[in-house]
């Protein structure tokens, strides 16, 4: 899985530097979950798995959106549903995104991966106040994504590992 | 500069004050300092001084450098140079001196800056050396000039009225054996200029005495002549001779006439050169000890080297892996059915292999608690002597080993603990204790044992004891004790451990400065140990730290509960029953308990407890753990058992521990054999949780 991801983003990156490189941009990793287009910094991304690569085992006495923890390779990692974080219905279906902040990890249940995509840095627009809304915390810019008629959500990781408290 | 060089000279600073102050305790209670001693400090002074150079930190290498002046006239004249009354002062002084050396090393971890304050303790030692100075031989006046002077001795104090025109020579930084190139320089110089009555030289007994080696170090060696021409003879021969890194010449009582006078001063005098003291540090030393027979001293300290703990914690960490994949392949479901003679035989030698290499991984992290009670023994003593009251300090099992973490974790609390002993276990005067017919000295006794998987530290004080009534009633004005309730010995002698509670009304210097035995109490727990205390009015008062060996790796039993897995530490279980629900005695608030070994013990429910939605509600289909941690003892029901198996501990990511579920018992993880995660219960929490909720 890691193999095919890296063969997607150096797709990508051969392609994207046929164009204009002048601009600074950041790559990131776009993912569904509950019909709604998240985005995260390809540099927070380690890796993917497959639901099937993903056995969690419960812990006691935690919110439900933490679903647990994963045995990555000898390490331990929490998973948290990405759905149930945002307010969204919990789905059976998913695909888990284990992020890294500096060494830190956290994996994240999505609905599936799409792509990745080069946003420039100045088009990430501001998210407009909503009150109340708390999953809006780990929002920190909307990105109008071209080719889709549809805007992308640009997730703030370090916010969202240690934001909820 | 490098960090590494910052974290060896920080190691090197802290093994050399560690064993610096317990010589000196050992010096105090003999009253005076063996030859031996004296050398030894001299001998730590200078390379404190040559790295502190190095490292560009000022205001250490002053104050080494001056407590090595002082002990040069002592290692010269003896003990005997400092009069018995004035010996306290001495102890007084160094102890003065390791402590600001300690509080300025403290700083540099801490990446603080140095202080430049260093006026006070400078003048201390200087004032205390103008003593000794005081009884000190006049024949002596290099030692003089060492002690009174500064760094820039001026090279005519060695000048002499007989030949007024001298040549002072230094070697090369670290050359080594300088006395006896001195005499082999001056043997030269006799050569060129006819003769020994044309000059003479300075020490005179370079040839003889090794000691000399260290003053030529110093201030150089000096050759002094009749007349100027003779002196431009040598200088050719200075010039020649190997190892010489530079010379200047000077004239008898001669306030400049020269234009190479004011370099003589202006020279850099060896100690402000960094390098050569600190390569030259060894020099004296051996040259110093070779009139005593102390050569087996510091052998065993060759045999060691400093390891970064993280490499060790990392070699751990794949030792537990191995341990672990070892029973994954060995115990592989592939393998089900098959007769593989070669493959079990293969397989058992490797498992009796990971064994060796997982217990020696784990003795690496053992270190003893010898440093960590040597430690005490200062506080002790500077506390007996502040409060007045004297007291001995017994140390036993002090060369019981524990995890490091261990060690480094109990320091702090053990401090706290004697402190508290020094402060209010023990009378304030030595009457009361006679009156009470105890010995005027008090005792407090450090104990460390071990006793199956728990390492058992005891501090010990014959002092007054803790008195009930008046801890009741503090308790009761905290608020933390419920008026009209009746309460045990050992319940009052709890409130003791609880927050906020401190028996002393005012703070007082050592103990009482807001932090009480709430916070001995929440160290020796993170480390998964308990604090105790027994008391008995006017005869004293024990605390008893129970800490787990090692944390990392331990025997569990695996257990089940509906889905999940959970492994519940083997050192808690106390048996294993099968149970009826006839045998389960409720209370009327629908509490469960079992009668058990003449007793009654609550019932958790693991299922309930957790709030798990799957798990065994009958009695009869599942199995009941009696489990024990910190004294309390409850039963535990859960599905199913698993087996026996030893895990290594994983701490659960940060992210999942801000939610509390340490409170509730989960303290950890463990990956099994087939990669699946098992809880790691806490018995204790378990517990506490459960009176509460």
């Amino acid at each position: 899985m890691p193999e095919t991801m890296a063969a997607v983003m150096a797709e990508d990156a051969e392609f994207y530097t046929k164009e204009a490189v002048e601009l600074e941009t950041d790559k990131y990793l776009i993912f569904l979950s509950g019909g709604v287009y998240y985005g995260v910094d390809t540099k927070n991304v380690k890796e993917m798995l497959t639901q099937w690569e993903t056995s969690i085992t419960w812990l006691p006495m935690l919110p439900p959106h933490i679903r647990g923890v994963i045995n990555l390779r000898g390490g331990v990692v929490p998973i948290v549903d990405f759905r149930l974080l945002m307010g969204q219905m919990p789905e059976d279906k998913f695909c888990t995104v284990i992020l890294d902040m500096e060494g830190v990890q956290i994996g994240i249940l999505v609905d599936e991966v799409d792509q990745t995509v080069d946003i420039d840095k100045k088009s990430v627009l501001p998210v407009p106040y909503q009150s109340g809304v708390e999953s809006q915390k780990m929002v920190t810019g909307m990105y109008s994504l071209p080719d889709r008629n549809t805007a992308l959500m640009v997730l703030d990781c370090t916010q969202l590992l240690y934001g909820h408290k | 500069m490098g960090n590494d060089m910052m974290e060896a000279y920080l190691y090197e600073m802290n093994t050399l004050l560690e064993s610096l102050d317990e010589m000196v305790l050992g010096a105090e209670d003999r009253k005076t300092f063996s030859q031996e001693d004296v050398n030894e400090i001299f001998r730590i002074m200078h390379t404190i001084k040559g790295s502190s150079a190095m490292m560009e930190f000022d205001n250490l290498m002053t104050v080494a450098h001056r407590i090595e002046d002082m002990f040069f006239i002592i290692r010269d004249q003896g003990m005997d140079a400092v009069a018995e009354d004035l010996r306290p002062q001495l102890f007084d002084l160094i102890f003065q001196a390791i402590d600001f050396f300690k509080a300025e090393v403290e700083k540099l971890e801490n990446g603080e800056t140095l202080t430049d304050d260093i006026d006070n303790i400078l003048a201390n030692i200087k004032s205390f050396s103008n003593k000794i100075q005081g009884k000190a031989d006049e024949e002596e006046p290099a030692a003089q000039a060492a002690a009174a002077g500064g760094e820039q001795v001026a090279a005519a104090d060695f000048g002499s009225s007989q030949f007024p025109f001298g040549i002072r020579v230094s070697f090369d930084e670290g050359s080594g054996m300088e006395n006896l190139r001195s005499f082999m320089l001056a043997t030269a110089v006799k050569d060129v200029v006819d003769g020994e009555e044309q000059f003479d030289f300075y020490p005179e007994d370079v040839g003889t005495n090794s000691e000399t080696a260290a003053f030529v170090v110093e201030e150089g060696f000096f050759l002094r002549f009749l007349t100027e021409e003779l002196r431009d003879r040598a200088v050719g021969v200075v010039k020649e001779a190997g190892s010489v890194a530079d010379y200047q010449l000077f004239d008898y009582a001669a306030p400049a006439p020269e234009p190479e006078v004011p370099a003589v001063s202006a020279a850099p005098a060896p100690e402000a050169a960094p390098a050569p003291a600190a390569a030259a540090a060894p020099a004296p030393a051996p040259a110093a000890a070779s009139g005593s027979p102390n050569k087996q001293q510091n052998h065993n300290k060759e045999s060691l080297i400093s390891v970064n703990l993280s490499k060790l914690d990392e070699l751990n960490a794949v030792v537990g892996e191995i341990v672990i994949t070892e029973s994954m392949v060995t115990a592989s479901p592939d393998l089900k059915g098959l007769k593989l003679d070669n493959f079990t035989s293969a397989a058992r030698q490797l498992r009796s292999l990971t064994d060796q290499l997982q217990d020696v991984s784990m003795s690496l992290r053992m270190v003893s608690v010898s440093a960590t009670f040597q430690k005490m023994r200062r506080i002790v003593r500077d506390m007996s002597k502040k409060l007045g009251k004297e007291v001995n300090l017994v140390l036993e099992g002090e060369e019981t080993e524990v995890d490091k973490t261990i060690v480094d974790s109990i320091s702090d609390p053990l401090m706290h603990i004697v402190r508290n002993s020094m402060d209010h276990g023990i009378e304030e005067n030595a009457q009361d204790r006679i009156d009470a017919g105890k010995d005027p000295v008090g005792r407090i006794t450090l104990s460390a044992r071990h006793t199956g998987g728990e390492v058992i530290i005891e501090v010990i004080d014959d002092g007054q004891g803790a008195d009930d009534d008046a801890i009741l009633a503090k308790a009761m004005r905290q608020g933390l004790a419920a008026p009209g309730v009746e309460y045990s010995h050992k319940e009052i002698l709890n409130f003791l451990l609880m927050p906020g509670f401190s028996t002393n009304t005012e703070v007082t210097e050592y103990s009482g400065r807001g932090v009480g035995m709430d916070v001995v109490k929440s160290n020796v727990e993170n480390v998964g140990g308990t604090v105790t205390i027994s008391s008995e009015k006017g005869k004293g008062m024990t605390t008893t730290l129970k800490i787990p060996l090692t944390m990392a790796i331990m025997d569990g039993m695996e257990v089940a509960v509906g889905e999940s897995v959970f492994t519940v530490p083997i050192n808690n279980i106390r048996q294993i029953l099968n149970v009826t629900s006839e045998d389960v005695i409720r209370d009327a608030a629908k509490g469960e308990m079992l009668w058990v070994m003449d007793n009654f013990y609550s019932i958790v429910r693991a299922k309930e407890f957790y709030q798990m939605e799957n798990g065994k509600d009958r009695f009869d289909d599942g199995i009941m753990l009696w489990v024990e941690a910190g004294g309390n003892s409850f039963c535990l029901f859960v599905d199913e058992l698993i087996g026996e198996q030893q895990v290594v501990v994983k701490p659960l990511p940060d992210y999942v521990n801000n939610y509390g579920i340490r409170s509730y018992g989960v303290t950890g993880c463990t990956i099994l054999g087939n990669g699946d995660i098992s809880i790691i219960l806490d018995v204790a929490s378990i517990f506490a949780a459960s009176q509460a909720g």
